[in-house]
């Protein structure tokens, strides 16, 4: 099996949300872990890494959701159900499932941070037996907020403090609500977003008193390979965020050089 | 290990040989002051006293360009292409290039193995040559001066011919298969390698090594050496194209004009290139010159575990093309505290 070759999956559903954000369900039989990304491939335009969105428990199919970018994401964003992409995955570490079942979890994603992070919550729903779940959602402002349709859903199992840039109320980045936020220290917390917002909401939550060894970071590379080859995602010397990753506690990321 | 003597006027004759068992490749001199490796047709071209040549030995196990899928734009499908490997022969590598190769099969062959490089890595045939180092090799700060498995041969010059260790079951074949090239090892080939390998010591820049290295270059990055050094550097990758261990590749898919079909490529890419750290809508991981410098330095500088050596071998190629004369050795010389004295 060469791990460089792209399977062939059809769009079975698509969902835009906005002008540049749009949901993709491929049928496939893959077998992953929530925090675990595919490599997308657009025959004779190009790969791209993206987090997988949907949860482990629903079979036959999985969901990522592309902004539109680059090159080969509006190629794919033009692309319709019935559709045929090329895809390699999962790869990744993902997050750690069992260390997190029977514990109380707080959910903290920036803008498109979102997407590895539904996976989990998603699954958490599925499968009952997680502690007290929190999530701190933040995003531009409310139309760019994805899955927003699913916030009552979600609501059903955790509670969620929606923060915006702009356009509501509630004005912020998430780091400025997470005083708001009931926080025991016993929690694990795990963070997707842009980088500038991991290390404010990382010195928050160590200040509420949860150790460095349970906060999570989904972080983001230049993942090309995906599996341990190419160079490019290489940080801290001896790290590869596609197979270390993309998935490292505090603890290990901050003392990575570079 | 099994010991031989080639004696020095069968040499040709043995390099003659070597075509039974594939393509032979080994260095030649293609200019005033450049070596490269090509395939041999007449064995009398072939340079025994080379130092380093333009392309290191990583190019016939991951060629600097090639078509790694068919893609059929109308089915959205790829396609494997994977056309026959012949065997081949690569003559003449010298140990740090061998303990390179090592290193690349950790990364190619680790659990997702590279089904290109393991099939060319297969059908080669690794014959090592002693070699004595000029004023760019640091191997021996590396401990990568003496190779003890990685070929299928390996050449010690001797004043009448090789002692060659052999150090696979190919290369048993090879000596077995050829007895009119081969003989036994006398007292005085053994008392000639000991005095090769006492001179060749005598002969390195520096002593010592350079195990330390990677936790003094980690506390040292805020130096301004870094500043001055990477100022002068043009980006032009010729450190990470002439590295032994450099792997970093790119991948693209080309169409053809029609739109209809198209293949796949790899090639390699650099760390020094801008585009390296770069992702679509345009932030760029390693954004400065800087640190895309230092991202070299340590990735060359950490440790490759399964080996216990670190991923740079001291072949000093990265110094000897550099266009701008940023010279590496010296500059980990410098950060470790070492005056460096210029004759």
């Amino acid at each position: 099996m060469n791990p460089h070759l792209p399977m062939k999956g059809r769009i079975v559903k698509c969902i835009t949300y906005s002008q540049d954000k749009k949901l993709f369900r491929i049928e496939a039989n893959i077998d992953f872990i929530p925090g675990q990304f595919v490599e997308i491939s657009i025959a004779g335009v190009g790969e791209f890494p993206v987090s997988i969105c949907s949860a482990p428990h629903e079979k036959n199919f999985f969901e990522i959701c592309v902004k539109k970018v680059g090159r080969a994401t509006s190629y794919l964003f033009s692309m319709e159900e019935g559709a045929f992409i090329g895809y390699r995955g999962p790869f990744g570490n993902g997050f750690p499932i069992e260390k997190l079942k029977g514990e109380d979890i707080l959910i903290i994603a920036g803008g498109i941070g979102i997407l590895p992070l539904r996976s989990f919550i998603k699954e958490i729903i599925h499968e009952k037996d997680y502690g007290k779940i929190k999530i701190l959602y933040g995003a531009k402002e409310p139309p760019a907020m994805l899955f927003r349709d699913e916030l009552n859903e979600w609501r059903k199992k955790a509670e969620i403090t929606e923060v915006f840039e702009r356009g509501s109320e509630k004005q912020g980045l998430v780091s400025d609500v997470i005083a708001e936020v009931e926080i025991q220290g016993n929690e694990y917390a795990l963070i997707c977003g842009p980088n500038a917002m991991f290390n404010p909401v990382v010195k928050k939550l160590i200040e509420k008193g949860i150790e460095e060894e349970r906060i999570f970071l989904s972080v983001e590379r230049r993942m090309k390979c995906g599996i341990g080859k190419c160079g490019h995602c290489v940080f801290g010397g001896s790290y590869y965020t596609c197979t270390d990753g993309p998935v490292f506690s505090y603890a290990d990321y901050k003392h990575a050089i570079l | 290990m099994r010991y031989v003597k080639i004696k020095g006027d069968k040499i040709y004759e043995f390099l003659e040989r070597l075509k039974n068992y594939g393509k032979l490749y080994a260095p030649v001199k293609i200019s005033e002051k450049f070596y490269d490796r090509k395939e041999i047709d007449d064995v009398g071209e072939i340079a025994f006293d080379y130092q380093r040549t333009i392309m290191p030995a990583k190019k016939y196990f991951i060629p600097p360009c090639e078509e790694m899928f068919e893609i059929d734009m109308e089915e959205n499908e790829y396609r494997e292409k994977l056309e026959e490997v012949e065997p081949f022969v690569i003559f003449g590598m010298h140990a740090c290039e061998i303990v390179a190769l090592r290193i690349l099969d950790g990364v190619y062959l680790n659990e997702y193995p590279d089904i290109y490089y393991e099939r060319r890595r297969k059908a080669g045939i690794i014959i090592g040559l002693s070699c004595l180092p000029d004023e760019y090799c640091f191997c021996n700060l590396r401990r990568t001066d003496f190779v003890d498995i990685g070929f299928d041969l390996f050449l010690h010059e001797l004043p009448d011919g090789y002692l060659a260790r052999v150090g696979s079951p190919k290369g048993h074949k090879i000596v077995d298969e050829n007895p009119d090239i081969f003989e036994e090892v006398r007292q005085e080939d053994i008392d000639a390698f000991r005095a090769f390998e006492e001179k060749r010591q005598e002969m390195f820049k520096f002593k010592g090594n350079f195990d330390n290295i990677r936790y003094i270059l980690e506390l040292t990055m805020q130096d301004k050496l870094w500043d001055e050094e990477s100022e002068k550097c043009l980006g032009c990758g010729n450190c990470t194209m002439t590295c032994p261990t450099c792997r970093c590749y790119d991948v693209q898919d080309i169409p053809e004009i029609g739109g209809k079909k198209g293949k796949r490529i790899r090639f390699w890419d650099s760390c020094q290139f801008r585009s390296h750290g770069l992702v679509a809508g345009g932030h760029n991981f390693r954004e400065t010159k800087r640190d895309r410098f230092l991202n070299r330095y340590i990735c060359k500088n950490s440790y490759f575990y399964p080996l216990g050596t670190s991923y740079c071998v001291g072949c000093g190629n990265c110094t000897y093309f550099c266009p701008a004369n940023i010279d590496f050795q010296e500059n980990l010389m410098k950060i470790r505290g070492r005056e460096v004295i210029h004759e």
